[in-house]
């Protein structure tokens, strides 16, 4: 099983601390939200596991240093799908799918058999197949979301990490994004999204992690994590929560 | 149309545009003498003619119109800005300082490869300059504004030597030669310049895998496993050894390598990595085509070739920026 390990993590942005010595274990089957206000830390958190914004600490993924994996073989552990979801050219939806391939190309040759496969298998997965030849540009919010998962996929890594995939988003399109990202969870792969409505949060994720300016500020089950207290300390808002049967509701009331 | 045939498309005009222009010329040879100049050396004059400036003037408009093309399509995908153009990094304006230097100094005359060269030394010193003045870990925001640094800081130092010039003759020389040409040059020009321009070329379209993936931004780029730092300096390079050494020889040719990426970009399904060949043949063909047309409007007249260039180029931008308008509105 897939472990990823987050040890004393820390990065500075500028002169403020954007993180300080965060630490997470997280294994295979976990669907962790990353919760918090804004600028707590949560795309931070990310971007430092994905190596693109420098960080002190120790970071490792099934015990191997990732500060000692090349970037084709990051690639092959790790997937992101950004809040942005401009394409900067016109791009059919297969041939963005596609290049999540990108770390498994030999150089001078095109997608192989396999390659091609599994960019179906991605794009099957998070249910974009009848978009495949549509351009990405024309999209919705809500297909495009969906197309940058499928990208991810295709790049076939056991840790996926989305920033804020829901933003943006109907109730419809983000309640089947987060069915998308909790079938990945389920099928043993390690699944991290920030995310700003805490219902979606509470519903779906496993496991819930709080940030507050950039230190974990309450990490475990969706129920322990979204209490009163929690929300007033970290969010500096009362909250309306009731247990239903599909999970935890919680309704932000007013600031404090 | 599918990709492979528009290669092979582009690829027969290209051919068929090398072709033509060797056949045309002010010396008004038939097309039997001028292949019989160009294959044998029976009739001296034809073989002069054939070989030692037609010859070269085709090889150099094939060779400076695939480099245009290719790093107008590389620099596009790189800063993921349809607008950028082979001059966008500073490059051809200060290799052209490195020319204006020769002319004026009086180098040129002295010692007639000192042209070439210095230009290229000014494509060296573009490159030290970018390195300097975006860092270790640039944006492609830095890059290009360190390429609005230089392109005005090497038109600065032009207008200085213009303005300086010792006299009117070494004026007119520096302007005629900024007008950019493929006129008079010799096979030696080619023999300096085509070198660097395959380096170049070797460089940029190694670059076809990360152009996709920047298609998605650089962090998701980053995640895929392609190495930023590498790319930027395969791109910075290669632009420089490739355009460096093309505007070393025919001065600065402007809005081929903006405009045929943008044509080209819808018949390749606006992937970045299959639009490198088709400019790279795109700009050989319109820059044949642009060589060709100055010798036919023009015969005796000596049309520059930029001039041609922007002239049919510069309606071209403004089209495109008014469509570029309406598709935001």
């Amino acid at each position: 099983m897939t472990t990823l390990s987050v040890d004393k993590v820390s990065v500075q942005l500028g002169p403020r601390p954007a993180l300080t010595d965060v630490s997470l274990s997280l294994k295979g089957g976990d669907f962790i939200g990353l919760i918090g206000p804004n600028g707590a830390g949560k795309s931070t958190l990310i971007k430092s596991i994905l190596g693109l914004v420098p960080s002190t600490g120790t970071l490792a993924i099934n015990g191997r240093l990732l500060a000692k994996l090349d970037a084709p073989e990051r690639a092959k552990l790790l997937s992101y799908v950004p809040q942005e979801r401009d394409v900067a050219w016109p791009l059919s939806v297969e041939k963005v799918v596609a290049l999540g391939r990108t770390p498994y190309l030999q150089p001078m040759r095109g997608l192989t058999d396999r390659d091609g496969a599994r960019v179906e298998e991605a794009m099957a997965e998070a249910d974009v197949l009848v978009l495949r030849d549509r351009l990405l540009s024309e999209l919705s919010g809500g297909e495009r979301a969906r197309v940058l998962i499928a990208r991810a996929l295709a790049q076939d890594t056991p840790i996926l990490l989305a920033d804020e995939p829901t933003a943006g988003l109907d109730p419809s399109h983000q309640i089947s994004l987060m069915k998308v990202l909790a079938g990945l969870a389920q099928r043993g792969r390690i699944v991290v999204a920030s995310l700003h409505e805490l219902s979606l949060a509470a519903r779906w994720c496993t496991r819930l992690v709080l940030l507050d300016r950039g230190r974990v500020a309450a990490d475990g089950a969706p129920q322990h994590v979204l209490t009163e207290a929690n929300i007033a300390e970290v969010y500096g808002i009362s909250a309306f929560l009731q247990q239903s049967a599909k999970g935890l509701i919680v309704q932000p009331l007013d600031t404090i | 149309m599918s990709y492979r045939l528009l290669l092979a498309a582009l690829a027969v005009l290209v051919v068929l545009l090398f072709a033509i222009s060797l056949l045309i010329g002010p010396a008004g040879l038939d097309v039997g003498t001028s292949i019989a100049g160009l294959l044998n050396g029976d009739n001296e004059a034809a073989r002069l003619v054939m070989r030692e400036i037609r010859l070269p003037r085709a090889i150099l408009g094939l060779a400076i119109g695939a480099t245009l093309g290719l790093s107008g399509a590389v620099l596009q995908g790189y800063l993921r800005n349809p607008l950028a153009d082979p001059g966008v990094l500073g490059i051809s304006a200060s290799a052209s300082l490195g020319a204006v230097i020769a002319l004026y100094t009086g180098l040129s005359g002295a010692f007639a490869l000192a042209l070439p060269l210095m230009a290229m030394g000014g494509a060296v010193a573009a490159v030290v300059l970018i390195q300097l003045l975006s860092g270790t870990h640039a944006g492609t925001l830095t890059l290009i504004l360190s390429g609005v640094a230089i392109t005005s800081l090497s038109g600065a130092l032009t207008s200085l030597a213009l303005n300086l010039s010792p006299n009117p003759f070494a004026a007119v020389e520096i302007l005629f030669w900024m007008l950019g040409s493929l006129a008079d040059r010799s096979m030696l020009h080619v023999y300096l310049s085509l070198p660097f321009m395959l380096a170049g070329w070797v460089m940029l379209f190694a670059l076809g895998r990360a152009l996709d993936a920047l298609t998605l931004g650089a962090d998701v780029a980053s995640s895929m496993g392609i190495r930023l730092r590498r790319t930027q300096w395969l791109a910075v390079l290669g632009t420089a050894a490739s355009v460096g050494a093309a505007t070393a020889v025919a001065g600065s040719i402007s809005f081929v390598g903006l405009i045929v990426p943008h044509l080209l970009r819808p018949l390749v399904g606006a992937q970045p990595s299959r639009l490198l060949t088709a400019s790279a043949l795109g700009g050989a063909a319109l820059l044949l085509a642009s060589d060709i047309a100055t010798r036919i409007i023009a015969p005796g007249r000596d049309l520059k070739l930029g001039v041609l260039t922007a002239i049919v180029g510069a309606p071209f931008f403004l089209w495109l920026v008014i469509k570029n308008r309406r598709n935001v509105l």
